[in-house]
């Protein structure tokens, strides 16, 4: 009897999640200007760039079991990287939220509170089968996708279309400055989702990766965009959590003031799945460090 | 026999499979009848006791972390108010005038009664001076007798007297105390204490009420103003910075909209009626 149960969907949604990373809570960063938005379209396209080259490296160095002794020293100093990477990512991650949660969610709350109740979620997400932590993140992606297009449409009348205008050609240096915190904090974190997929699902699609990137792309660009419209770019720069600050002003109507509130899951559902592929890829890269020095090959046959 | 099953559906996301990769991603895995004893032993013991516990700890887990997320979409602090602790007073306005040691601030709070929002409204002043917006702040809440919630703020009034270099104080407080909303509306009038001494006609609080005439204003006369406190605070990282004000004139403990205040780096320039 053949069973085929295809997770595509659910696994766009994590990685998009996970896209949205700490970057919906902090982005843009200070020294934003004008050139902003062209720098995380800039970011982008590295991406779309850079995404491919992922997989086929994960597929190559990390799917195969038997490979050389070169490959595996490869793939250990890669895993290795990986692991390390992720770890740091899970980290930066963990610390944005938190800062978020003390400083704006729970300010009057110890902050050992925040930390071992937000620790515990993550835990307990990390103790789940890899098929309840998708089927969480898919439901967790549809309330996020319609809170972001909803905030974004709300302040659709507020929006100043100046504050994204462009008079002149940004220079290269320029450009990249403002490219620099989005590449840093959203597209470099992604690079992680094919090493993810191929250590835990033994095989990373291209598809998968893309489409997760173009639609993850298209919620923090939407986040980034609304604040940079509401505020302009030095003053979303300014603000500590810009796309929070920008959600605050939504109103509907004269009762409906301070919907801020359903804006916080989006960034605890970003964070929660962030942290939670990190967390699993830094894991599976150690597992699979130890399989692959076990298997007397490694060191032996270099 | 091979059962062809995605590796995604029974594993846990830590545990390396021991599974063969086809072409399409999907993986082989032996089949129960495949199993040495040992496994089986395993996997009995696994379904017949540990199951039921783990069963348990997941519905726990699951409970705690509604429980987590709910506490985490509500967006307020985890504070009881206790017996004979005094409910928090809602700041629905903030006056800022030119004081002789500095800067007077004045905040009009709204305390309302949780079990029935309709009885016991009581509009509150609270005045403070000092050298600077933040003295005189909390100088105004040393008289309260409960905690100010700035969360509700919807007016801040400048008063004409305010000098460019305290205008720019008084941002950089409104700026500095993250709970103030950056929708809040930012007004001129000759006084700010006069003005939020006046009698409100639609609302609790003068605070919403001159939001809600300057709104109705918009509507009849298409009169826009561009003046929320994130409008303000934008103008104010320009060079030079520019911004109106809608101004508030006083009559006889009444009030309204006679035109606009307009302010160049910081100062106020002129008053067009």
């Amino acid at each position: 009897m053949k069973q085929k149960i295809v997770f595509f969907t659910h696994r766009v949604a994590l990685f998009a999640l996970t896209f949205l990373g700490q970057g919906v809570i902090s982005l843009p960063v200070k020294n934003a200007d004008e050139f902003t938005f062209l720098g995380y379209l800039a970011a982008v396209i590295s991406l779309c760039l850079l995404l491919p080259a992922a997989v086929f490296v994960s597929n190559a160095l990390f799917c195969d079991e038997a490979c050389s002794g070169f490959k595996k020293a490869v793939a250990v100093i890669a895993l290795l990287a990986v692991a390390v990477a992720a770890l740091f990512l899970a980290t930066d991650t963990f610390e944005a939220f938190y800062n978020f949660a003390a400083e704006v969610l729970l300010p009057d709350t110890a902050k050992w509170i925040c930390i071992i109740t937000f620790a515990a979620v993550v835990g307990f997400f990390l103790s789940q089968t890899t098929e309840n932590v998708l089927k969480f993140f898919l439901v967790a992606f549809v309330f996020v996708f319609l809170a972001v297009i909803f905030f974004f449409l709300a302040s659709l009348g507020d929006y100043k279309l100046q504050n994204i205008f462009i008079f002149r050609l940004p220079e290269w240096s320029g450009l990249f400055t403002q490219a620099k915190p989005y590449f840093l904090q959203a597209v470099l974190p992604s690079l992680i989702f094919p090493v993810y997929e191929a250590l835990a699902l033994k095989k990373s699609r291209l598809s998968a990766a893309l489409s997760s990137a173009a639609v993850g792309s298209i919620l923090l660009g939407l986040c980034i965009l609304g604040s940079v419209l509401l505020f302009g770019a030095p003053l979303a720069g300014r603000l500590d959590y810009p796309y929070a600050s920008a959600v605050s002003t939504v109103s509907v109507g004269r009762l409906f003031t301070r919907m801020d509130g359903f804006s916080y899951f989006i960034y605890f559902a970003a964070a929660l799945a962030k942290i939670t592929v990190c967390g699993a890829t830094a894991f599976l890269s150690l597992k699979k460090i130890g399989s692959l020095l076990n298997k007397q090959g490694a060191l032996s046959k270099i | 026999m091979a059962v062809r099953k995605y590796n995604l559906a029974k594993n846990h996301p830590f545990v390396a499979h021991a599974t063969t990769v086809c072409k399409d991603g999907f993986a082989e895995t032996d089949s129960p009848g495949g199993l040495s004893l040992l496994k089986a032993i395993k996997f009995l013991y696994g379904v017949c006791v540990l199951e039921r516990y783990a069963e348990r700890g997941r519905k726990f887990a699951a409970a705690a972390l509604c429980v987590v997320m709910l506490i985490s979409l509500c967006g307020c602090s985890v504070k009881g108010i206790s017996q004979g602790e005094s409910l928090p007073y809602l700041v629905a306005a903030i006056g800022f005038d030119s004081a002789e040691d500095g800067v007077a601030v004045l905040f009009e709070t709204v305390m309302v009664n949780s079990e029935d929002a309709e009885a016991d409204r009581q509009v509150v002043l609270l005045s403070g001076t000092g050298a600077s917006p933040q003295a005189a702040a909390t100088a105004a809440a040393e008289k309260s007798a409960a905690e100010l919630m700035l969360g509700h703020v919807a007016t801040i009034v400048i008063g004409g007297g305010v000098s460019a270099e305290q205008f720019w104080e008084i941002m950089n407080y409104c700026y500095d105390q993250d709970d103030i909303n950056l929708s809040a509306v930012f007004v001129a009038a000759e006084s700010a204490e006069q003005l939020l001494g006046c009698r409100p006609q639609s609302t609790v609080a003068m605070g919403y009420d001159i939001t809600s005439m300057q709104q109705q204003q918009a509507r009849l006369s298409g009169a826009e103003f561009k003046n929320r406190f994130y409008e303000i605070e934008a103008a104010r990282g320009k060079s030079p910075d520019a911004f109106s004000l809608p101004y508030f004139q006083l009559g006889d403990d009444s009030y309204k909209l006679a035109g606009r205040a307009v302010y160049k780096n910081s100062n106020l320039t002129v008053n067009i009626k």
